[in-house]
């Protein structure tokens, strides 16, 4: 609002007067957003509040039901992606779709292969991949298979995609939510290279630290209404976050007091061939151990081992005392161990089932008689419990989960293990694409769960939520428990040094 | 709130849609023939589906976790000619027999499942695999011949009825009854569900996947033998050639009835009402004189109309 | 969403019209048959015809059928059961709810068709087999080929030409098939009359299919290598299959070759030289006979149900001409 009339020279791209429904969701009302030359400008605003959308709109996804957009003072209005593109809009997804059994190379020109005659030209092509690869900072060899990646390289690699078009307005939609530290770095030096270009760049996250290191100009949604647009050097933090929550942030992290009880599970030596080895630590009642470490370090596929899901190759798990043999989701469900899993969509949630249905899916065992006949009448008083407990929004409990917003979806996934009133609960991610109002509430309730007595293990990449919430963390490099701090000598760039295996001098 | 009934009209009107089309059919039919609306007219088309959708009930289920069940027209072959050849030698009691057919149709299934579950193959493959085996083995057992002179009372599965309702159709209605509990009331149902909606998040539920994904098929299986029994009773005969083809006839009414081929979003009353519409569209063309090659027309066409009304509804 | 609710509604719009199109278009192209019931207070019959497939042969049939039963003033119903038996019954079962006066069925199965013998009678409408015999005791009415005769012409003929003496190999029909038992009776008729003389090397299926005779006789030839005298084959498709196979040997001047049906392709042979001969069944003939039937019994003028076959004409060379410049002529 303030800077409207300096902009007015660089303007770009401007959205007026956005609408567009859902079904039973108004997602934008009336929303205005401007975009000037060779400027950062960030998006934010609680999940849900519209950001995706308005992006998904002018980058062609979706068609705004009210609203027009100019580009260089033109009206345009992007039927497909492609129609956007031609226009020199690109966008980085949140979700990642890559082509598993492709090459680089070819993931990176799918759809504009270069050809020689009805040939594609291969060498081209991996020419070409291997410069925009090293162009992000990214060393890898360009005919080396998707699948082959960890997940921080397959979005390096999308973010490569998108430079690929040369388009004059990029939208980064959550780039850096599964990428290490040290490829954030590298992406924001990509995203300034392309300022100095004079390229607009749209920039969407939940980590306020970084909208503060790149943006130019921050624009707030909330519940699909424009708020305001402000200079990121006019607005601190804790202003940001009132206007996106529409209230002040008091204590973020419960504070407990910690009295370390019996120890619940156990594990020594647990390996698993080509993934980790050799992890062993214990984890007592009433205690919250933290386990940090980058995407990719071994953390979450310990859990899945120790859940059962894969099976470890070596080494013992003991849960109170009891040596657990050959373990199995339904076994370590029985045995007391709840798994909040990191990919809610992946493997978390049935998303087109119901809110009831998945929040009873793994107590229906305890919830049916012997001839497999379910007692919906208790299943449906305990499902209307948690729902009360965890505050969980909507409407009904036959609403389809993927109809509800990431936040609410998380907190079914909380449900659903509280629901089997486990004694340890392992939370991989919890906070991941969720906003800050959630966040807080999911704080409050791990902070509860263990001051009830239960174990629980908080894995997390956000170094302030490993620092904030853990009695003890571990952390973990490539595979290996690299180290174990305790709450009192637990630093941000303690945890670092064991995370990244470089020396203190070393780090950015 | 004006914005909760507009869109609870609009799901009503989606879910509900089959049945007008049904209904909204059945009144242009019995415009066109004065023959469709009599009474065992009615009866007919309810015993002429009784087979289709009791084989497409099993699909539905298989369909429900994601998979595909190609070898439906085989094994009812297979469980039919071995109940014709212990029928004809007349050493067991028939209820015994039929007994033993269901088992054969369950016992098939289980092979499908087994590699499905276990070996982890492409169902389209390991069915496809029964469906060419069980069509042989119906070859080796019957030698290429039919197998006839089945015993009266046998045959009143077929043709007899009960209180004015073919013995078929009231198989059916059980089979229909038995597999919706199993469906709705069930933890098994809300499983079969889960795995098809998403694998992991059922494994991770502690669900036994694999035995999931392998009782399907022997549900289906199960399904096979029963339409076998129907089948045989009908024509009187245990045929080698019989059910060639039934598979892409449940698979239809599967689709029809709103179930996604990709798993984990379907409903049994939609697949019957897709069995029934199929069923009256055959019976109405015929009654029309319409010449088969159109009706094979009509029915794919149908089939394109349900996926568009599905594909639009899940946009 | 309103667009929505319009695709929807055209999509069950078009599915609607198509069925009004379909019924209206065949009433036309049958030039009557608008109501069934007010055609036979004229006089006329309506009958009711289920086949087991639309082969060239059968389509000639029905052929006959409908010019009769025009003749006749009736109409006529005509399905096709696609192989399907148990399609068969429910065509029948279609029929009878509409009120047909009589059923003409040519049945995908001699057994599997023996419940609507019984369907038929507790409806009171007569049925007429054709082609296909029915597997009962019982008696029934049927019109249909002479096959045990077809048989016994194709083998006669087959050892006259290779003088009385050799070795034969016979391609069947799909095994229990009214056509493949009677035409084996009748070979095996002449066989036995030269007991001691021909010898049968090998008799197996082919389905009726020129591909699956083909091969077969191909591992005749390599398996019998220059024993073989003559080629059996119940149909000319396989005939024509086992033709190919010689050609492609080059034996087609060492081995006889003969057939049953005289179909196009077949007389075509014939004429060349390849096929020594086939057995016409007039196809038009035993449609229009058939109706006949069903009429006469409508009329009361045929009371005892009985078989009756028409006539099989033994078709070589000298002859072959008077059918392809009729039947074929076109």
């Amino acid at each position: 609002m303030k800077n409207e009339e300096k902009a007015q020279d660089g303007l770009v791209l401007e959205a007026r007067n956005i609408t567009k429904r859902f079904p039973g969701v108004l997602a934008l009302s009336h929303v205005n957003f401007r975009l000037v030359k060779g400027r950062v400008h960030a998006l934010m605003g609680e999940n849900g509040a519209g950001k995706s959308t308005l992006m998904k709109i002018i980058a062609g996804i979706y068609q705004a039901d009210e609203g027009d957009i100019f580009l260089h003072g033109e009206k345009v209005s992007f039927h497909t992606p492609k129609h956007a593109l031609s226009h020199g809009i690109s966008m980085i997804h949140q979700e990642l779709s890559p082509i598993l059994d492709m090459t680089i190379a070819e993931n990176l020109f799918l759809g504009k292969e270069f050809c020689r005659g009805k040939l594609i030209d291969y060498k081209t092509m991996n020419r070409e991949a291997a410069q925009l690869l090293k162009k992000v900072g990214v060393d890898l060899p360009p005919g080396r298979l998707m699948k082959e990646l960890t997940v921080s390289q397959m979005q390096m690699v999308e973010i490569a995609k998108a430079l690929s078009y040369d388009a004059e307005v990029i939208i980064m939609d959550e780039p850096s939510a599964t990428i290490t530290d040290r490829e954030v770095a590298s992406l924001f030096g990509i995203i300034r290279s392309l300022k100095e270009d004079g390229r607009c760049i749209v920039y969407i996250t939940h980590k306020m630290d970084e909208v503060f290191k790149i943006a130019d100009e921050i624009t707030v949604f909330r519940d699909g209404q424009y708020i305001g647009t402000y200079d990121a050097g006019e607005i601190d933090e804790n202003e940001l976050v009132v206007k996106m929550v529409d209230r002040e942030l008091t204590e973020i992290y419960p504070v407990r007091s910690n009295k370390p009880e019996e120890v619940v599970l156990k594990v020594e030596n647990l390996s698993q061939e080509g993934v980790f080895e050799d992890i062993s630590f214990e984890l007592r009642r009433g205690e919250i151990l933290g386990f940090s470490g980058l995407m990719g370090s071994g953390r979450t596929e310990v859990m899945n081992a120790l859940f059962g899901i894969t099976q470890p190759t070596g080494g013992t798990i003991w849960v109170h005392g009891e040596k657990l043999e050959k373990p199995r989701p339904g076994k370590a469900i029985s045995k007391g161990i709840g798994y909040v899993t990191e990919d809610r969509k992946g493997n978390g949630l049935v998303l087109d089932m119901s809110v009831y249905d998945n929040m009873v899916l793994p107590s229906l065992g305890k919830l049916s008689n012997r001839m497999g006949a379910i007692n919906r009448r208790q299943a449906a008083k305990v499902a209307e419990e948690y729902k009360d407990r965890l505050n969980i929004k909507t409407p009904n409990m036959q609403q389809m989960v993927k109809q509800l917003s990431g936040g609410n979806q998380q907190k079914i996934v909380l449900a659903k293990w509280l629901l089997q009133n486990p004694d340890i609960l392992i939370f991989d991610e919890p906070t991941r694409g969720i906003d800050v109002g959630a966040k807080t509430e999911i704080y409050k309730l791990v902070a509860r769960l263990a001051q009830e007595g239960k174990a629980i293990i908080f894995i997390s990449s956000e170094m302030p939520e490993i620092l904030g919430m853990s009695d003890r963390v571990v952390v973990f490099y490539e595979g290996r428990k690299k180290g174990e701090l305790a709450r009192e000598e637990a630093t941000q760039e303690k945890i670092m040094m064991y995370a990244s295996d470089v020396d203190e001098g070393g780090m950015e | 709130m004006k914005e909760m009934t507009k869109r609870f009209d609009r799901n009503w009107v989606q879910t509900y849609m089959l049945i007008f089309i049904v209904i909204g059919l059945g009144i242009i039919l019995s415009f066109i023939s004065g023959n469709f609306l009599t009474g065992t007219n009615l009866l007919n088309v309810l015993r002429q589906i009784s087979i289709n959708g009791i084989l497409a009930i099993g699909m539905t289920i298989v369909c429900l976790t994601g998979g595909i069940d190609l070898s439906v027209g085989s094994i009812v072959a297979f469980s039919g000619i071995i109940a014709a050849g212990l029928l004809r030698d007349k050493e067991y009691p028939i209820a015994l027999i039929v007994l033993i057919a269901v088992a054969i149709g369950g016992l098939l299934g289980l092979y499908n499942g087994y590699f499905v579950a276990y070996w982890n193959a492409a169902p389209f493959v390991v069915t496809l695999s029964m469906m060419t085996i069980a069509r042989g083995m119906t070859y080796v057992y019957s030698t290429g011949r039919p197998i006839s002179n089945l015993p009266t009372e046998f045959l009143a599965i077929g043709k007899g009825s009960i209180a004015g309702v073919p013995v078929p159709t009231i198989i059916l209605i059980i089979v229909f009854i038995l597999a919706s509990v199993m469906l709705t009331k069930l933890k098994f149902g809300r499983y079969v569900y889960a795995v098809g909606g998403n694998e992991n998040a059922a494994m991770v539920s502690g669900i036994n996947v694999k035995r999931i994904k392998m009782m399907v098929y022997v549900l289906s299986g199960i399904a096979c033998g029963i339409a076998a029994i129907i089948l045989t009773a009908r024509v009187s005969a245990g045929l080698p050639t019989a059910g060639e083809s039934y598979e892409l006839d449940a698979i239809a009414a599967t689709v029809i009835g709103g179930t996604s081929l990709s798993g984990g979003r379907g409903r049994l009353w939609g697949t019957i009402v897709g069995a029934i519409l199929l069923g009256i569209v055959n019976n109405g063309l015929d009654l029309m004189n319409v010449s088969s090659f159109y009706q094979q027309i009509v029915k794919g066409l149908i089939i394109l109309g349900a996926i568009l009304i599905d594909s639009k509804r899940n946009q | 969403m309103k667009k929505r609710m319009l695709s929807m509604l055209l999509v069950a719009a078009m599915a609607a019209s198509l069925l009004l199109g379909c019924s209206s278009g065949t009433e036309e192209s049958d030039g009557k048959g608008d109501d069934k019931k007010a055609s036979k207070k004229d006089g006329g019959y309506t009958i009711g015809c289920t086949v087991y497939y639309m082969t060239e042969f059968v389509t000639l049939m029905t052929e006959g059928m409908e010019k009769k039963a025009e003749e006749l003033g009736c109409d006529l119903v005509m399905l096709d059961a696609q192989q399907d038996a148990q399609n068969q019954i429910t065509q029948i079962e279609n029929l009878i709810a509409q009120k047909v006066d009589v059923i003409i069925v040519a049945a995908v199965d001699s057994d599997a068709i023996l419940p609507a013998i019984e369907m038929c009678d507790d409806a009171g409408i007569p049925l007429v087999g054709v082609n296909m015999l029915f597997n009962t005791e019982e008696p029934y009415h049927y019109v249909g080929p002479d096959d045990v005769l077809a048989g016994e012409l194709e083998m006669q003929n087959a050892i006259d030409e290779i003088g009385g003496e050799g070795n034969v190999v016979i391609l069947e029909g799909p095994i229990g098939q009214s056509a493949q038992i009677q035409r084996l009776e009748g070979n095996q008729n002449i066989l036995d009359k030269y007991e001691g003389k021909i010898n049968v090397l090998a008799d197996q299926t082919a389905n009726w299919s020129r591909e699956e005779a083909l091969t077969l006789v191909e591992n005749w030839l390599e398996t019998f290598s220059g024993k073989i005298d003559a080629i059996v084959a119940h149909n000319d498709e396989m005939a024509l299959g086992a033709i190919q196979a010689l050609e492609a040997a080059g034996l087609t001047d060492e081995i006889v070759v003969t057939g049953v049906d005289a179909i196009l392709d077949g007389c075509n042979a014939v004429k060349d030289g390849t096929l020594l001969g086939t057995v016409y069944q007039d196809a038009g003939l035993e449609g229009s006979e058939a109706v006949q039937k069903a009429y006469d019994v409508l009329e009361g003028k045929v009371t005892e149900k009985e078989l009756s076959y028409i006539d099989m004409k033994w078709i070589t060379k000298d002859n072959v001409d008077e059918l392809l410049d009729t039947i074929y002529a076109k």
